[in-house]
């Protein structure tokens, strides 16, 4: 007797726990479908400009004879302008210009100027004048091998470059008496550009 | 054997008189209800659009008119605001406002907002998490809701990106 009242007892909590489980499913699902929904979206695409600045040079070497002779090249992947001045004797003067153009869609400031020079020569620049000097300096003395100067006047809007825009950096370099024979020196003049926006 | 008969007899008789007693037996008044549930619709559209870069000014922040954004309501379908921003550089950036009505019959609370964005392209979308749109043309019905885009420095150039903001509404009564 007692037994069978365990089974019944058994069978009811079964029961129960069936339905609770069923109603805690439904639930769920009633839960589920409650909901209706409306999704506004906003899609969205940036296109990025690019940046990029292409130099190139001129200029010619102020002699009566054709003693000194000047090559350059422009390499378009590293960017790079290489000027070669030999047969440089004093008193040669070189005149010329170095232009840049903005040959992408964004503007560019020039932030910096990295000039790399041969070991034992230096250079001094005055920015307000854009006069510069070379000096070499030996065991006996420091001596200025060459003068010249930078003229930014047809830089519009220095030191800025609008897209499109072509700027011009006039020179003049003169190599003074106290130039070495048989000397080569190489140097290397960075002009760094960042987009306009990022720079002081 | 015939005392048996006469018992299956008598009880088909039973049987058969009980049957249709049955049926003659009740009386029966229907009472009909007949219900129809109309459901409403939960419906938002964009009805305006707007971006802080004028295109005739500097970009916003800025001293030059260089980057440019456009935002249109899809044409083809009106939940969906087109963005196109083009010729963008590191720190540009950009505000983007749309306004929602709800044109459905149920009021509408916004539930979330999900933003999908790569990592160079900074993307935010703010405004009435909980808010509810009433069906217009009740009042409060309808809402601005922003967004602002930025380039960050990992921005590559003569990149194109793509992101995504969606506004999420629900009907009002299941958004806690």
């Amino acid at each position: 007797m007692r037994r069978k009242e365990s089974d019944e007892r058994m069978e009811t909590k079964k029961l129960m726990a069936t339905f609770a489980i069923l109603i805690i499913a439904l639930g769920i699902a009633g839960f589920a479908y409650a909901h209706w929904e409306k999704i506004v979206t906003i899609d969205g695409t940036v296109t990025t400009g690019t940046l990029h600045v292409k130099p190139s040079f001129s200029a010619e070497l102020v002699q009566d004879k054709d003693v000194a002779q000047i090559i350059y090249e422009w390499n378009g992947e590293t960017n790079t302008l290489t000027v070669k001045l030999s047969n440089v004797f004093p008193c040669l003067t070189v005149k010329g210009w170095f232009d840049f153009e903005n040959d992408g869609t964004i503007p560019v400031k020039l932030k910096e100027v990295k000039i790399t020079m041969p070991s034992g020569l230096s250079y001094d620049y005055n920015p307000k004048t854009g006069e510069f000097t070379i000096v070499e300096s030996t065991p006996i003395a420091e001596n200025v091998i060459a003068i010249g100067k930078l003229d930014l006047s047809r830089w519009s809007g220095f030191p800025q470059i609008d897209p499109q825009q072509t700027v011009y950096v006039d020179f003049k370099l003169h190599f003074e008496e106290a130039l070495r024979q048989t000397q080569e020196y190489t140097f290397k003049i960075q002009l760094i550009f960042w987009n306009w926006n990022e720079v002081k | 054997m015939d005392a048996k008969k006469l018992f299956a007899t008598f009880a088909m008789l039973m049987l058969a008189l009980g049957i249709a007693g049955f049926a003659y037996a009740h009386w029966e008044k229907i009472i009909t209800i007949n219900g129809t549930v109309d459901t409403g619709k939960l419906n938002l559209e964009i009805i305006d659009v707007s971006d802080s870069d004028d295109p005739t000014k500097p970009d916003p922040g800025k001293d030059k008119n260089v980057a440019d954004t456009e935002i249109i309501i899809d044409p083809q379908d009106p939940q969906r605001a087109i963005v196109t921003i083009t010729n963008a550089y590191p720190s540009y950036y950009v505000y983007i406002h749309v306004t929602i009505r709800n044109v459905g019959s149920i009021p509408a609370k916004l539930k979330e907002i999900k933003v999908n964005a790569p990592e160079c392209i900074e993307v935010e979308g703010w405004d009435h998490i909980g808010e509810q749109l009433e069906p217009y043309p009740k009042q409060q019905y309808q809402s601005d809701y922003s967004g602002y885009i930025h380039v960050k420095q990992c921005a590559e150039q003569g990149a194109t990106y793509t992101f995504t903001i969606e506004f999420i509404f629900w009907n009002w009564n299941e958004v806690p």
